[in-house]
């Protein structure tokens, strides 16, 4: 860890994350309620409408509703750590069995090169699109739970299989001869030889994933993809429906992109800013994990 | 070769298929009663909307089917062209994009990547392995929407302007290729570096030096060709992460491509009144999937060829 700078840089971040998340909206500078603001008068008399731009008052400026970005990036901390690690984690929790049986079971291993094959044909943000619109999800109440299954799952083929490659990789050194000869049965070579080698390479890529799959959430966010929306009525004469969005998610500034970038770029701006902080972020962290246990290996 | 070849085309048709058959689930029937109260009109409406029947299913697809054949067409879009003339206006369109910054990606991210080789025992290079790791954490929607501000900025303290929106002029294309190019270059540049970084060890090297050959020549002509092959294996993942990022670039540069149009003709309304219908513009979401797919399974089987080659001509290199 001496000479780990990456680590450093990486924990320090993480730390920094989570009190953000959970001490941050208390932070007296936060604005807990995310008060809308009509109208805003200037030192020198001058009235001004929102968005408002950044300024002393304002540190990344306001949006269309005057609300304070800071605030509402720091209350929307939370949302976006947990949609993020539960995709992650959900992910990992099917892609570890498979990657692993995989390698003990051929027709696991037959399942994963299949389903790898049909996804090399199609990206991501395809699929994402395809079944998002379908109005059993647009309807259905838990839209958000629907929207991380089908994030984590449509990677799972990728992360299986390459934890199908280390454990290959690792099953081919020597010690597992030793291991077999000394009669270990297979779940106890599973748990005292592969596991401890796999662990780490498993934490470096749960790391990674993070980073992107926030990227991924950010370009959806892009593409007016969001986790989370409402069905609001209308006060039409004829009953009619709106979608609203009420999280208060990082990509969630996106929502005007086109439009914001030429009156008010801080607005999407802040919202790239913080996606972008939390990508190199958990990046560097994984990097950091990975020299870590580089370093301690090299130096059996 | 010829076996993989048909494997792949297999694999495409079942790929296509299944996709189709998402696209084609019903959608309910909107019809609501517009005696009954707003109340039992939502209910009615939503529960329409959302059960599913096997009867509407089989339906959509035998009539999408039988209209095909009887038509050899799959109707006209609302602009009252037929849907294969519009789909095909846009696919011109987006391949501007996406075979230059294909070609980019590669031809861009193999140069770089020998360079980060060259320069890596340099103490101090800004522009080696540093800028490359760069470019691949800070995600490149970032880098789009700088540089988009930063032009608009600029422009006002006396940069020739820039036209930044629509797919018009030349300078809309060339904006859009590098913002597609960016992740892509350095991409297969960190996949030549490691793949150079792994041979920098190995016995050939050596033997090569001990004869005299120069660096260069040992890193162009021995090194570069066993490559190869790791660097055609990522050729669809490339494409792949290029047409995802199409929807994104599309959608930003206000370009009128593929990935545009197939994300209008598949967005549902965000307001809707109670016994619209929730239908998307099918046809042409079916003939854009078709195209997609089709685009990756060429670059695969490229990629096939291009492995065969190389395989066969295996350790009889020239040098």
């Amino acid at each position: 860890m001496k000479r780990n700078r990456q680590l450093k840089i990486g924990i320090g971040f993480l730390v920094f994350l989570i009190l953000l998340a959970f001490v941050g909206p208390y932070l007296p500078f936060v604005d807990q309620e995310l008060e809308t603001k009509g109208m805003l008068q200037a030192e020198d008399g001058e009235m001004l409408i929102p968005p408002f731009p950044p300024s002393g008052e304002y540190w990344f400026g306001s949006d269309h509703l005057g609300r304070d970005i800071v605030s509402r990036l720091i209350i929307g901390t939370k949302e976006v750590l947990v949609v993020v690690l539960s995709v992650v984690l959900i992910r990992y929790i099917v892609a570890v069995p498979l990657g692993l049986s995989s390698y003990y079971y051929r027709s696991a291993n037959r399942l994963l090169q299949f389903l790898n094959q049909v996804l090399s044909f199609v990206p991501v943000i395809f699929i994402v699109l395809l079944l998002i619109n379908m109005p059993y999800l647009i309807y259905s109440e838990y839209r958000a739970v629907w929207m991380i299954l089908i994030l984590a799952l449509v990677e799972v083929g990728r992360v299986a299989d390459v934890i199908l490659k280390q454990t290959v990789e690792i099953s081919q050194k020597p010690y597992i001869e030793t291991a077999i000869v000394s009669g270990n049965s297979p779940m106890q070579i599973l748990r005292r030889y592969f596991f401890p080698q796999l662990f780490p390479q498993v934490a470096v890529n749960f790391t990674l994933d993070i980073s992107r799959v926030m990227f991924l959430i950010g370009q959806l966010g892009l593409i007016h993809v969001f986790i989370r929306h409402k069905l609001e009525s209308l006060p039409t004469m004829a009953p009619a429906f709106k979608m609203v969005n009420t999280s208060h998610a990082w990509p969630v500034l996106f929502k005007q992109a086109t439009y914001d970038i030429f009156i008010s770029p801080w607005i999407p701006f802040s919202g790239a800013v913080a996606i972008t902080l939390f990508v190199v972020g958990f990046y560097v962290l994984g990097n950091g994990i990975r020299n870590y246990y580089e370093k301690k290996q090299s130096y059996l | 070769m010829v076996l993989q070849g048909i494997r792949t085309i297999l694999m495409w048709l079942f790929v296509t298929v299944i996709l189709l058959l998402i696209v084609l689930l019903p959608r309910g029937n909107p019809q609501v009663d517009p005696a009954m109260s707003r109340v039992d009109q939502v209910k009615q409406y939503e529960e329409s909307i959302t059960t599913f029947s096997w009867k509407d299913y089989g339906d959509n697809i035998s009539s999408i089917v039988t209209y095909a054949w009887e038509n050899k067409s799959l109707g006209t879009t609302k602009y009252t062209h037929s849907v294969e003339y519009e789909v095909w206006r846009y696919v011109k369109k987006s391949l501007w994009l996406i075979i230059p910054s294909f070609i980019i990606s590669a031809v861009v991210g193999l140069l770089k990547g020998v360079y980060d080789f060259n320069v890596k025992t340099r103490r101090y290079d800004p522009l080696g392995k540093p800028t490359t790791v760069f470019f691949l954490s800070v995600p490149d929607f970032f880098l789009l929407l700088f540089i988009q501000v930063a032009i608009i900025t600029l422009s006002s303290y006396g940069l020739p302007h820039i036209s930044l929106y629509g797919s018009e002029q030349a300078s809309n294309k060339i904006v859009s290729i590098i913002f597609l190019s960016i992740y892509p270059t350095f991409y297969i540049a960190r996949l030549t570096f490691a793949s150079l970084e792994q041979q920098a060890s190995q016995d050939y090297i050596r033997t090569a030096m001990s004869k005299g050959t120069g660096k260069r020549k040992i890193v162009w002509r021995h090194m570069l060709s066993n490559c190869w092959l790791s660097i055609i294996s990522h050729l669809n993942t490339i494409m792949l992460y290029i047409l995802s990022n199409l929807f994104v670039v599309e959608l930003i540069t206000s370009y009128r491509g593929a990935a545009y149009s197939f994300y209008k003709a598949l967005s549902v309304r965000s307001t809707f009144a109670i016994g619209a219908d929730q239908s998307i513009q099918t046809a042409l979401v079916i003939e854009f999937i078709v195209v997609f797919t089709t685009i990756v399974m060429l670059t695969q089987i490229v990629s096939k060829i291009a492995t065969g080659i190389m395989l066969q001509r295996g350790g009889m290199d020239e040098a």
